[in-house]
């Protein structure tokens, strides 16, 4: 007698959970909503600068509001760069280049923003339409509870709503049925009995054995029989209250296996999952037995209407690797799960024209297929973090082999800029640079501007494409020119890629005790092995070399607050203002030794080192006009990142320090 | 990094991997493990012996595809490749 609630109760479980899901989905569709709203007033088809005004023009409250969506709080330094941009704007102030920055990444996480609420709410727009028959259906169920009326064309609803296949019809068909008859001949035997009385364990009044025979006989029968049998049947009147429900779920518990309901529905949304996924999957001729027990659990979470985009597109683009190699199921896995279809499509296009749309440069550029994730990265940041912090241990980074790196967006970005730079768009370029091709475009950028700041040849026959996406490009040519080897690092820009840290103190301990460090070889000028084979001994031992090189300068900016906004900042801009500042004026007069070093007192300092971090510092809004003490930054701009011991440092600071006594505050740092 | 443990390198070199380089291209790097297995693969194959150092020096080598490498060696004599990448890394830009 228990096992007919249990079949209701089935049926109510499934109805409930599938609306659980759709109306969570529903609210955040409505949050989608809310927040693109928020960012709709700065239009998508308008150029970067009438963007940056449209912002600017906003009210106080539209502007917070864009603010509060996309800078997190923790983003201190941003939040401070764009309020002071927007005071700044409204007071009709040019922008400086560190407010211009933050307001483009403004725009790029408007667009990546919008960009992605689109894509949510457009995935999501069929669960929205289907939530107003959910609604309906659902009310017809609580009539259910309380009239007990089920008919077949309900049952048919509540299939189509829970998306039940064709094996799961059937087998709720047949408990069904089996309850119907139960419940014919209870009703029959005890037409005036209560349900309450019958869940009572002693008052049980169902002839066991004609039960057992009449499911025995539905069991022989075959399937489309039974579909058939229960329009033949009267309606059944099930005189059923919550009350009910609720006492005969818990003997249901008691007879059936004694799990949680939510892990009974969690089972039953899985079984509907798995039997979608097999379709789909027999669909592409896909063998669900190249799929290992997790990439399958994983697909069984994912979204079935995504899963099968996916499939379309690599199989539209003739993909045929991913579905027939089973090695490739773990790619494929995370394609149907992660990869977006138009990136698919768009890089597929593009690898056809260059005649490399194959199994090898796929998966050197799977990330190609998927969208950046939408967690800040600030390599800046990070990068000072890793220096101050040498305790990234191996084990720490391997949680970061499950993250899905996307660059598609990148790459085709990166193309458009190379070109710019008089690269050609052949086949050579995307053969061989797959790195530079799919750094963050972001970095790369940055990375040009830096180089170009140096006056790399970049698009020249010597300058190497890797070197574009180096790491700390600025850092190690201004140490290469207080060596006096900046024609060196000029030439073989290579080294910006090499680099290995370590080298540049060989060099300088070499040069300081005149051992040989560079030679030739063939008709090229190379640094001798053991300078970058830290391997090697190189006729110094490593406490040799760690007495020779000074690090005070290092010493004395740790924990610098100036020192710091250098590190996260990483200024790379020397505008023509900076060069006809005063001072700027007076230093060059006096201590440059040519455009790539000044000598004060001596000591050797990178003249564009000093410039570009005394023009961040004069125009930020990160210092107040107390802090814009002259000494002082253009001390910090001056020793940052250089080998000096404290003598030298001294000579520094008596050069600085003499033309602004000289010259006077000329103004410059207003009070 | 593990996997890099599997294939010989010892703490230290992965460490001096991990400090060079940003954490986006550490994060493609892992994305890509399975390709950069398949190139520390064919480089032992072929015969390079220092493969921690040329992975520091030239990550950018392990993004390709291990066949692409073949090809860009196969362009020059096996003993010279060996000689010029245990000399110096850079040498790897001349070969593209």
């Amino acid at each position: 007698m228990r096992k007919k609630y249990n079949v209701v109760q089935k049926l109510l479980s499934l109805v409930n959970t599938r609306y659980n899901v759709i109306e969570r989905k529903f609210e955040e569709v409505s949050h989608f909503i809310e927040d693109l709203d928020i960012i709709k007033d700065v239009p998508k088809d308008i150029d970067e600068q009438e963007k940056i005004k449209t912002i600017m023009d906003l009210s106080t409250d539209k502007y917070q509001a864009i603010i509060n969506l996309l800078v997190p709080e923790n983003e201190v330094d941003m939040i401070k760069i764009l309020n002071a941009s927007r005071d700044l704007s409204q007071l009709g102030v040019d922008l400086a280049p560190n407010q211009q920055e933050a307001l483009k990444e403004l725009i790029d996480r408007i667009e990546t923003k919008r960009n992605r609420l689109l894509r949510m709410i457009q995935t999501r727009e069929k669960d929205v339409e289907s939530l107003n028959g959910c609604q309906e259906l659902m009310g017809e169920l609580e009539k259910l509870k309380t009239e007990g009326f089920v008919d077949n064309e309900l049952l048919e609803r509540v299939f189509k709503f829970v998306n039940a296949s064709l094996e799961d019809r059937d087998s709720y068909y047949t408990q069904v049925l089996n309850f119907n008859n139960e419940r014919f001949i209870e009703l029959s035997k005890t037409s005036d009995k209560t349900i309450e009385n019958s869940t009572d364990e002693n008052k049980e009044e169902t002839p066991q054995e004609e039960i057992n025979n009449k499911i025995e006989e539905e069991k022989e029968a075959p399937k489309e029989e039974i579909k058939e049998a229960p329009k033949e049947e009267e309606p059944i009147f099930i005189p059923l209250t919550v009350d009910k429900i609720e006492t005969t779920n818990n003997d249901t518990n008691q007879i059936e296996e004694p799990k949680e309901e939510e892990e009974q529905e969690q089972e039953n949304a899985n079984k509907i999952n798995e039997e979608k996924l097999k379709e789909i999957l027999n669909k592409y001729h896909y063998d669900i037995a190249n799929l290992s027990s997790a990439s399958l659990e994983k697909l069984l979470n994912g979204d079935i209407a995504k899963i099968e985009e996916v499939f379309k597109a690599i199989t539209k683009n003739d993909l045929n690797f991913l579905i027939e190699k089973k090695e490739n199921s773990s790619f494929l896995t995370l394609c149907l799960l992660r990869a977006n279809p138009e990136l698919i499509d768009r890089t597929c296009e593009y690898f056809k024209k260059h005649g490399i749309c194959n199994e090898e440069y796929i998966k050197s550029y799977k990330s190609l297929f998927f969208e950046p994730s939408y967690e800040k990265d600030d390599d800046s940041e990070k990068e000072v973090n890793r220096k101050n912090n040498n305790k990234i241990s191996s084990s720490s980074n391997d949680t970061k082999s499950e993250k899905v790196v996307g660059r598609g967006k990148d790459f085709f970005e990166n193309i458009d800029i190379l070109k710019t730079l008089g690269y050609e768009d052949d086949d050579e370029l995307i053969k061989n640079n797959i790195k530079v091709l799919t750094t963050e475009h972001k970095k790369l950028l940055r990375n040009i501007k830096a180089l170009q700041l140096y006056e790399y040849p970049i698009g020249s026959d010597t300058f190497p494409l890797s070197a574009l996406s180096s790491a700390r490009i600025m850092e190690l040519t201004d140490k290469f020119i207080e060596l006096g080897e900046e024609q060196y690092i000029l030439r073989y820009a290579s080294r910006l890629t090499a680099y290995v840290d370590g080298e540049v103190e060989r060099i300088y301990a070499l040069k300081k005790r005149e051992l040989p460090y560079r030679t030739r070889y063939g008709n090229d000028e190379k640094l001798l092995s053991y300078v970058t084979n830290l391997k090697l001994p190189c006729g110094l031992t490593e406490e040799e070399i760690k007495k020779i090189v000074p690090r005070d300068s290092e010493a004395l900016l740790r924990g610098n607050k100036y020192s710091a906004l250098l590190d996260k900042y990483l200024p790379c801009s020397i505008h023509e203002e900076t060069l006809e500042d005063p001072i700027i004026k007076r230093i060059d007069e006096t201590y440059m030794v040519s455009k790539w070093q000044y000598k004060f007192n001596g000591v050797v300092i990178s003249r564009k080192k000093l410039l570009r971090n005394y023009e961040f510092f004069k125009n930020t809004d990160l210092l107040s006009n107390d802090e814009k003490d002259p000494s002082q930054i253009l001390l910090v701009s001056a020793i940052d990142k250089s080998f000096l011991n404290m003598e030298e440092i001294r000579k520094v600071n008596d050069a600085v320090t003499e033309k602004i006594k000289v010259g006077g505050n000329d103004g410059i740092f207003k009070r | 990094m593990e996997f890099l443990k599997d294939n010989g390198f010892t703490e230290e070199e992965i460490k001096a991997i991990v400090d060079k380089y940003d954490d986006s291209d550490i994060d493609l790097f892992l994305f890509n493990k399975d390709n950069v297995l398949e190139v520390i693969t064919y480089l032992k194959e072929y015969g390079i012996k220092d493969i921690p150092r040329l992975l520091l020096e030239r990550m950018d080598i392990f993004f390709l595809p291990a066949k692409r490498v073949a090809e860009l060696f196969s362009k020059y004599e096996k003993e010279s490749v060996i000689a010029s990448l245990a000399y110096d890394a850079t040498m790897f830009d001349e070969m593209i």
